[in-house]
């Protein structure tokens, strides 16, 4: 009983946590075509980074929090502008080539962040200080208030997410991108805008996901890759292209890692997610509510 | 066979290669014999990988699964049994053609990213794996094989540079074959291939089977040559960024500037290695440049026909 | 037995019935061309032939056998081929490369090409004209050849039944009248031939037998002649009789006399591929003006619409005010007071009606905004009513309201219009109508229209220009357009 109600508990923050990091993923998957292969390294960077400002530097946590989340946001512009950009414009690379061509970039840009991450702060995985200390009880269990914290931080996050883009201008026309880039050029809307929102939104999704786990379970630039393929589980799982079913499937996914780590043991983790991926991909590849 | 200019040009280009290579031993430290060798095993991997992307327009995004399986396959039998170190390696490569046509190939009739994705995941599990199963083969650190194939740098040089002709070989004979223009056809545009009557995944089925065959049988090679068995070689990330790397930066579509490209690579990463951490994060940098700058290759230019 | 049957064949896609229950036959050695305005299924039609798609009911017979259900590769097999419109030929590979393809068993173990491979592909080569580029690469080459290549591929597998989709697009009128000679004469006795195309005059004087389509169902069947003087055929792609009421909603030329334009376009070209779309279309439209460009399917109406709004390339010029947009983006050209809803509508589906005409009010504070949903609302009282609900669920012929009235959120100075009645029921055609009559005449709106349906072009415009094969075949005041270009338009 008391292990259900743990993993239950559990189970749900770090599931809210992921699924902040996948709907960016998912945004940026709908509105521009691109499967960004260096997610967990933005993830892993903003946690790191918000952590070396923490406790290295000694800024209050939420402050440290806010750089990570920076970080993040200036990576992925980094990312656009130095990269996909320039490779979508390219005219040396034939066009039915190009999407792969962002993919490989990604891939390598994740290798860059790694290694940059490596050699700056070293490879000991780090977690950032609580927000408070000490825990309470609930429903005879134990809960640290740090815990509590982070769950509300993600569902609020969640909620303002959902408010920005479904009640916003600005994410409103994100929403339009995806369903129609030609429609959005006809209302007098360049593109470039929206694209520059867009990558700043991904930056601060990941970057937020990648400081409450960092807070939650710590953060190390090995683990860039799971997370990115843990990102890839969730949003097939969810149906490429539906940030909504990115959401549902980030429970699903992190609440099925969560009872592996507490029943079987905590480094087989991941290994539920790719499971999962790969049954998907072989029965029912759009997923849940998959558009494509 | 029929020949077009290029192709005519890629046999006068390999042959060239070949009699550079046999000969070089000869003026060559041990040392960078060694090197060689290992870039010659790295070379089988790149050129399975354009086979993949170049012909059959399908993108690999963890040609480690294969090689890590076919390597830990052959690892393990020569750990746990008696076998001759050869037919450890066999065993090795038959395991990655299964291991591959069970959880990948399948992949290959959906149409959009998927193919893509499940590679990838793919690497991930079998690193997971290995991690678990840390008591048979040695997680992180590795796996030390009892059996060795030859103590003599010359012999493994000649052995890895057979291996390269004999997979080069057999790529170049499909490449210009009837089987190569279908599967180009298939990549480039599945319905209008169909409409000519080609059922084409079974072609891209084969493309597949032959990469994860040389794959598994040069990862095997690989690490008996090495005398361990390791993640960081034969399965990581980074390791694929490489083999991805030297086939683009030697040129696509060639079969044979793969070769080329994994030379620059492993080369390159031994000069770097003063760099420490960084080597990873300068060659990825170069890479990408290479991506926007040079996406044809070196190959890809020297062979353009104009 | 005819060699091809099709009985009562449907094909839905959503609400959309695009196929109705169409019965016909096609007889060993026959031509037979289908045709129909844009919308009418006939190339979906071809597609349930191909096997591009499957039918929802009915059934196709090859040669005696039912093949609806048969994948495409299938239907090759047993003596279908098939030449797309949109084929890509493989770059890296000569033409003669290309054409051996076609020539290959489909076995997984080919390691080597048959022996007679080379005569068979050189004598398919010949066939089309094409022995004197059959070492050269494809990039290297003209689009007409490029399109012999592909019927080489197709004919080489000596088909029973050839399906031709849109042969004739992108292709000048030279070169029309050389590949239909090649196909004419690289054809057999017994080969059947079944194509679709736009270009009407071609098709006439190509098959020997006509079927006509619309909206979905079959209305004609026969001898070209009688074909094309059928008088319900003649409708369906003229509109309503040609003479009544031209020119009877437009208003008198604006400002165009005294030379100051809204809008002055000289485009040169306009390429897709290696396809020239158009070629020298000089417009002008003055203030106050209703222009129409009117034109068969493939004339390059919508091209030509693309190219002034920057959503395709062009050689040339548009100059809006006497000043150049050559080099501006779509979005930078619509904010300068030109509003555009296109063939394809580009409505924001998953939004609701609302939030699609807030998306054309984006520039907008907020009491603006209101005030202009409010004079929006005014004149398309259906989208009041509609105005929760996801655009997606509304019919074609609310839809294209919504079109419209999202581009006149942004309080247009032109107006242009890509075929707003394709695909509408009378009923709606008329509530169209009558809200172009508002904006035009109550409101005084320049606009810029492209239609197909000649009599709704014809009412409401005060100068044509008709378009055909990618250039001006004919301009001037509505008045004149019957006397002097009527009979250009069709037959």
């Amino acid at each position: 009983m008391h292990l259900l109600l743990q993993i239950l508990v559990n189970g749900f923050i770090v599931s809210s946590i992921y699924a902040l990091g996948a709907m960016g993923f998912s945004l940026m998957f709908g509105t521009a075509g691109i499967l960004n292969f260096a997610h967990g390294a933005y993830l892993v960077l903003a946690g790191i980074v918000a952590w070396f400002f923490i406790s290295h530097l000694k800024l209050p946590l939420l402050a440290g929090m806010g750089i990570g989340v920076l970080a993040s946001v200036i990576f992925s512009y980094l990312l656009f502008f130095l990269v996909v950009n320039p490779i979508d414009k390219s005219t040396r690379i034939p066009e039915g080539e190009k999407e792969i061509f962002v993919l490989t970039a990604t891939l390598l840009w994740s290798m860059i962040i790694q290694g940059l991450l490596d050699y700056i702060f070293g490879t000991t995985p780090v977690i950032i200080p609580p927000f408070a200390h000490g825990n309470m009880h609930l429903f005879a269990i134990k809960l640290t208030y740090n815990t509590l914290i982070l769950a509300a931080l993600s569902l609020c996050i969640i909620g303002l997410l959902w408010f920005v883009i479904n009640k916003t201008r600005a994410g409103k026309m994100l929403l339009a991108a995806s369903m129609s880039r030609t429609g959005l050029a006809i209302m007098g809307i360049e593109l470039k805008r929206v694209y520059l929102l867009l990558w700043g939104i991904y930056g601060v999704l990941a970057g937020v996901s990648g400081v409450l786990l960092c807070s939650f379970l710590g953060a190390s630039a090995e683990g860039a890759p799971d997370l990115t393929g843990l990102a890839f589980s969730i949003v097939v799982l969810g149906g490429l292209g539906s940030i909504t079913g990115s959401f549902i499937a980030s429970y699903i996914i992190g609440y099925l890692g969560t009872i592996t780590a507490y029943l079987v043991s905590p480094s087989y983790t991941s290994l539920p997610a790719f499971f999962v991926l790969v049954v998907i991909l072989l029965i029912r590849p759009q997923g849940l509510f998959g558009r494509f | 066979m029929s020949f077009s200019p290029s192709s005519k040009n890629l046999l006068r280009f390999a042959a060239f290669l070949l009699v550079v290579f046999a000969c070089l031993p000869w003026f060559l430290s041990l040392y960078i014999a060694g090197v060689l060798t290992i870039a010659f095993y790295f070379s089988v991997f790149t050129m399975s990988w354009d086979l993949l992307f170049g012909y059959s327009g399908e993108v690999n995004f963890g040609p480690t699964f294969l090689i890590g399986v076919g390597a830990y396959a052959a690892g393990l039998f020569n750990v746990n049994t008696h076998l001759p170190v050869l037919v450890c390696v066999l065993l090795g490569t038959l395991m990655a053609v299964i291991a591959g046509l069970l959880l990948v190939a399948p992949a290959l009739r959906l149409r959009g990213p998927y193919f893509c994705l499940i590679t990838l995941v793919s690497v991930l599990v079998l690193a997971e794996f290995i991690t678990i199963f840390a008591q048979y083969t040695g997680g992180e650190i590795g796996m030390t094989l009892p059996g060795i194939i030859s103590t003599s740098t010359m012999v493994n040089y000649y052995l890895a540079l057979a291996l390269v002709c004999v997979s080069a070989g057999v790529f170049l004979t499909i490449t210009s074959s009837p089987i190569g223009l279908i599967l180009q056809a298939g990549a480039q545009d599945p319905v209008a291939a169909e409409s000519l009557g080609f059922g084409i995944v079974k072609y891209k089925i084969l493309a597949f089977s032959l990469s994860a065959f040389f794959s598994g049988l040069s990862g095997a090679l690989l690490v008996f040559y090495m005398g361990t068995a390791s993640v960081s070689v034969v399965v990581s990330v980074s390791v694929i960024l490489q083999i991805i790397i030297a086939a683009i930066i030697g040129g696509r579509h060639t079969i044979l500037g793969p070769i080329l490209g994994s030379l620059f690579i492993i080369v390159t990463g031994q000069w770097l290695q003063y760099l420490g951490q960084l080597d990873y994060v300068a060659v990825s940098i170069l890479a990408l440049i290479i991506l926007l700058f040079l996406p044809d290759g070196i190959a890809g230019i020297a062979l353009r026909r104009r | 037995m005819a060699l091809l049957e099709a009985l009562g064949l449907s094909k839905r896609f959503g609400g959309i019935r695009a196929v109705r229950d169409v019965h016909f036959a096609v007889q060993e050695g026959e031509i037979v061309g289908l045709i129909g305005p844009n919308g009418s299924g006939k190339s979906t039609l071809l597609s349930l032939l191909m096997g591009v798609h499957k039918p929802n009911s009915g059934s196709i017979r090859f040669n005696g056998r039912e093949i609806q259900n048969w994948p495409i590769n299938k239907r090759i097999k047993h003596g279908m081929a098939i030449v797309f419109q949109h084929s890509r030929p493989l770059n890296r590979q000569t033409v003669l490369d290309n054409i051996k393809l076609a020539l290959l068993p489909d076995r997984v173990f080919n390691i080597h090409y048959p022996a007679d491979i080379e005569e068979k592909a050189l004598k398919a080569a010949r066939r089309l004209g094409l022995e004197d580029v059959v070492d050269s690469y494809p990039g290297s080459l003209p689009f007409g050849h490029l399109r012999r290549m592909e019927v080489a591929k197709a004919l080489a597998l000596e088909p029973r039944l050839l399906l031709l989709d849109e042969p004739f697009a992108g292709l000048t009128p030279s070169e029309v009248g050389e590949l239909a000679e090649l196909i004419l004469s690289a054809k057999t006795e017994s080969q059947a031939i079944v194509l679709v195309d736009h270009n009407v005059k071609a098709v006439y004087s190509f098959v020997n037998r006509i079927i006509a389509l619309y909206v979905g169902n079959k209305i004609a069947d026969g001898q070209p002649r009688e074909v094309m003087a059928d008088a319900e055929v003649r409708r369906v792609f003229l509109g309503k009789s040609m003479d009544e009421e031209a020119g009877s909603l437009s208003c008198p030329v604006g400002s165009s006399a005294d030379g100051n334009f809204l809008m002055d376009l000289n485009i040169e070209s306009v390429k897709y591929g290696k396809a020239e779309i158009l070629s020298d279309v000089a417009i002008r439209i003055g203030e106050g003006d209703f222009v129409s460009l009117v034109g068969l399917n493939g004339a390059g109406k919508s091209s030509l619409l693309k190219a002034i709004t920057r959503l395709v390339n062009y050689e040339g010029d548009v100059k809006w005010r006497g000043v150049s947009t050559k080099h501006m983006t779509t979005a930078q050209i619509i904010r300068l007071g030109i509003a555009f809803a296109p063939e394809t509508k580009e409505l924001f589906g998953y939004m609701s009606v609302k939030e699609n005409l807030e998306m054309g009010g984006q520039r907008l504070n907020r009491h603006e905004l209101q005030a202009r949903l409010d004079d929006v609302y005014e004149l398309f009282p259906i989208l009041k009513e509609r105005t929760a609900q996801p655009a997606y669920t509304l019919s074609g012929g609310e839809q294209q309201m919504l079109t419209i009235a999202r581009a006149m959120m942004q309080t247009p100075s032109l107006l242009i219009l890509d075929e707003p009645t394709l695909g509408l029921a009378p009923v709606a055609l008329d509530a169209i109508s009558e809200t172009l009559s508002t904006l035009h005449g109550k409101l005084g709106l320049t606009i810029l229209l492209a239609e197909q349906n000649l009599h709704f072009a014809l009412k409401h415009s005060n100068s044509i220009y008709l378009l055909d094969h990618g250039s001006i075949s004919w301009q001037g005041p509505v008045e004149s357009f019957v006397k002097e270009a009527g009979h250009k338009y069709l037959i």
